[in-house]
């Protein structure tokens, strides 16, 4: 066969699987009739042969390159990941990321450690010599800090606007501060590492300095409530840091791309499970946390909160779920 | 795939094979910094767009709300979204594009061509805060440099490559064939019939040589049409040699290629070349760069 009886004996297929990729394109593929699907199926393997045909017979570069980019177009349909939907986010919050940390049970308690262990011994050593704060913060930032913790009632009362200023900044702040932290595991760790803590160590040292001023009562009635959804989601967000981390240092028996290719869904997962407790966190935040509640109110719905967000990390989606299928391809 | 072809891919590095489950190999054009930066400079001016919208809309609720820390608080929740979800989320549901990346017409895939899913988007764009590192996506620049799909670290950690839109430009029947003469039998002494090759080569030629000065498409032309002209024991009863070489070309691609046909000389029904679709149903292809393509360079002109 030549070229131009090839061409033309074939060109029929080429233009209805145009058309048909034209229609995909307009509809999305789901809503295309079921021949209409086998039919461009078949139509994506004949237009590969003709594809591999014209490649061997050297045939032109320029009919070459346009069945090049038809097939394509059609692989891109037909092998693109199944669509998402809210089914899938749900299940994933409910169950999906709470099995993925339990898998990566050891991440998490290095991130822990790092996220704790600083901040405890600063915390104590300041709270037994406050002066010792004024080495890590400076006077301005401490004052600060005692004037917003003294009392318990920060809101003002009645519902003013304040409270959604406040969430906006939580969110804004405290999930962008976990997502770099995340980000920055992917050199070697060490970002991660870093982050986790410096931060542990500012808040150690603040929490052991208003301690010692005696503001012990109003700040942890402050940060109990959002602090368990918080700072159990920075931990979580620096274990999927160290996910990656692990993967450049000590791929096992991959390469180091392919380790990190690997574990790098795990750890993007995790952190958006990490985000979606942020979000909560910066709720309670912005809304329940400077209530004028009581104290002691505040500390018994903090010790709920943290019993919740042990019982979600540690039992959501233990049981085994009915197997279904078509789950599986 | 053969031996040519693999000459082509080592020779223009910015091509990217990628094998399918159906056997074939599909070429890519990797996107380099260049087209990306653009892309990210258009991104960052849709971003402050959006925000500056927001703020005016902000900014015309408040005095109907009362409360100023309100709006304060939903401008912080969109600044969160454009930061940090602008990327992940128009790539997610646009196919890999941003508008930024929809202007530059490039295109991000998983490395075996096909769209990305949610996670590769949400991974690849928080990676961004790695990249961007040392200051201007130092780290950054300096994967896409070091790797043969020009990625980085946040597309080599997603699995994604950015890629070069396929130009998807209809090109049938070269217009510029009308009306050229072709190679009587008894002006050509051989039976020679030039290889397909050849005759895609001279043609990719002629399609290339309005962008080249006349001098420099003279020059190519005389190198393609030395040889050929020996080989066909062509000869011009009427002036043997004022012959122009691109002209020579041009018959040389009407006698073989195009040849009109009996019912309609002049102009070639069997549409060679690939199908070209009603107009108004190639919603997708951009619009053709030579659309009524202009004759060839005027000194090639009959005589």
């Amino acid at each position: 066969m030549n070229r131009s009886r090839f061409i033309s004996r074939r060109q029929g297929d080429w233009y209805r699987f145009r058309q048909l990729l034209d229609r995909a394109d307009r509809l999305s593929f789901s809503r295309l009739g079921g021949e209409e699907i086998s039919e461009l199926s078949r139509l994506l393997r004949a237009l590969s042969y003709d594809l591999a045909v014209v490649r061997s017979r050297d045939w032109g570069l320029e009919l070459e390159r346009r069945l090049n980019d038809l097939v394509v177009r059609g692989h891109g349909i037909y092998y693109r990941a199944p669509p998402g939907g809210l089914r899938k986010v749900v299940e994933f919050l409910l169950t999906g990321f709470p099995r993925l940390l339990r898998e990566n049970h050891g991440y998490f308690w290095v991130s822990l450690a790092l996220f704790s262990i600083p901040g405890l011994i600063a915390g104590v050593l300041i709270a037994l010599d406050p002066s010792l704060a004024e080495r890590l913060l400076s006077p301005d930032v401490l004052a600060q800090v005692e004037a917003m913790h003294s009392t318990n009632e920060r809101s003002g009362g009645l519902f003013t606007g304040r409270e959604v200023g406040a969430t906006g900044f939580y969110v804004f702040n405290n999930v962008g501060i976990a997502f770099r932290c995340f980000a920055t595991g992917v050199l070697l760790g060490v970002g991660t590492a870093i982050f986790l803590v410096y931060n542990s160590i500012v808040i150690g040292a603040i929490s052991g300095y208003l301690v010692a001023r005696g503001h012990a009562m109003p700040f942890f009635s402050f940060v109990i409530s959002h602090g368990a959804f918080e700072l159990t989601a920075i931990v979580v967000s620096g274990a999927a840091g160290l996910v990656l981390g692990r993967a450049m240092v000590h791929p096992g028996s991959r390469t180091r791309l392919d380790a990190l290719r690997v574990r790098g869904l795990v750890a993007i997962k995790l952190v958006a499970g990490a985000a979606a407790m942020l979000f909560v966190a910066a709720f309670v935040e912005g809304f329940w946390s400077p209530s004028g509640a009581p104290m002691v109110a505040k500390l018994a719905v903090g010790s709920v909160l943290w019993a919740v967000v042990v019982g979600y990390l540690a039992l959501a989606g233990r049981t085994r779920p009915p197997e279904r299928e078509g789950d599986r391809p | 795939m053969t031996a040519s072809s693999n000459v082509v891919s080592a020779s223009i590095d910015s091509q990217v094979h990628v094998e399918t489950p159906e056997n074939v190999w599909l070429s890519f054009r990797v996107a380099g910094p260049a087209p990306r930066a653009w892309a990210y400079v258009i991104d960052f001016f849709v971003r402050g767009l959006i925000l500056l919208a927001l703020a005016l809309l902000l900014s015309l609720v408040t005095p109907l709300l009362g409360f100023s820390a309100l709006p304060q608080g939903i401008m912080l929740l969109g600044m969160f979204v454009v930061i940090f979800l602008y990327g992940c989320l128009f790539e997610y549901f646009w196919d890999g594009r941003t508008p930024g990346k929809r202007a530059a017409r490039i295109r991000v895939l998983k490395v075996a061509g096909y769209p990305i899913s949610f996670w590769d988007a949400f991974l690849r764009n928080l990676l961004r805060s790695a990249d961007i590192l040392p200051g201007l996506y130092g780290v950054g620049l300096v994967a896409i440099l070091s790797t043969r799909r020009m990625q980085r670290l946040g597309d080599l950690v997603a699995g994604t490559f950015v890629v070069h839109e396929e130009r998807d430009v209809v090109r049938g029947y070269p217009p510029w064939v009308h009306g050229v003469p072709v190679i009587p039998a008894q002006e050509r002494s051989h039976a020679f019939r030039p290889p397909e090759r050849t005759l895609d080569l001279i043609e990719t030629f002629l399609t290339r040589a309005q962008r080249l000065s006349p001098a420099r498409a003279d020059e190519i032309a005389h190198i393609l049409a030395g040889p050929l002209r020996q080989r066909l024991g062509y000869w011009d009863p009427e002036q043997q040699h004022a012959v122009a070489p691109g002209w020579f070309l041009l018959r040389v691609l009407r006698t073989f290629v195009y040849p009109p046909t009996e019912s309609q000389p002049g102009h070639n029904v069997d549409l060679p070349g690939l199908p070209v679709a009603p107009p108004g149903s190639m919603s997708r292809s951009a619009p053709d760069p030579h659309p009524q393509a202009p004759p060839t360079p005027p000194q090639w002109g009959q005589r």
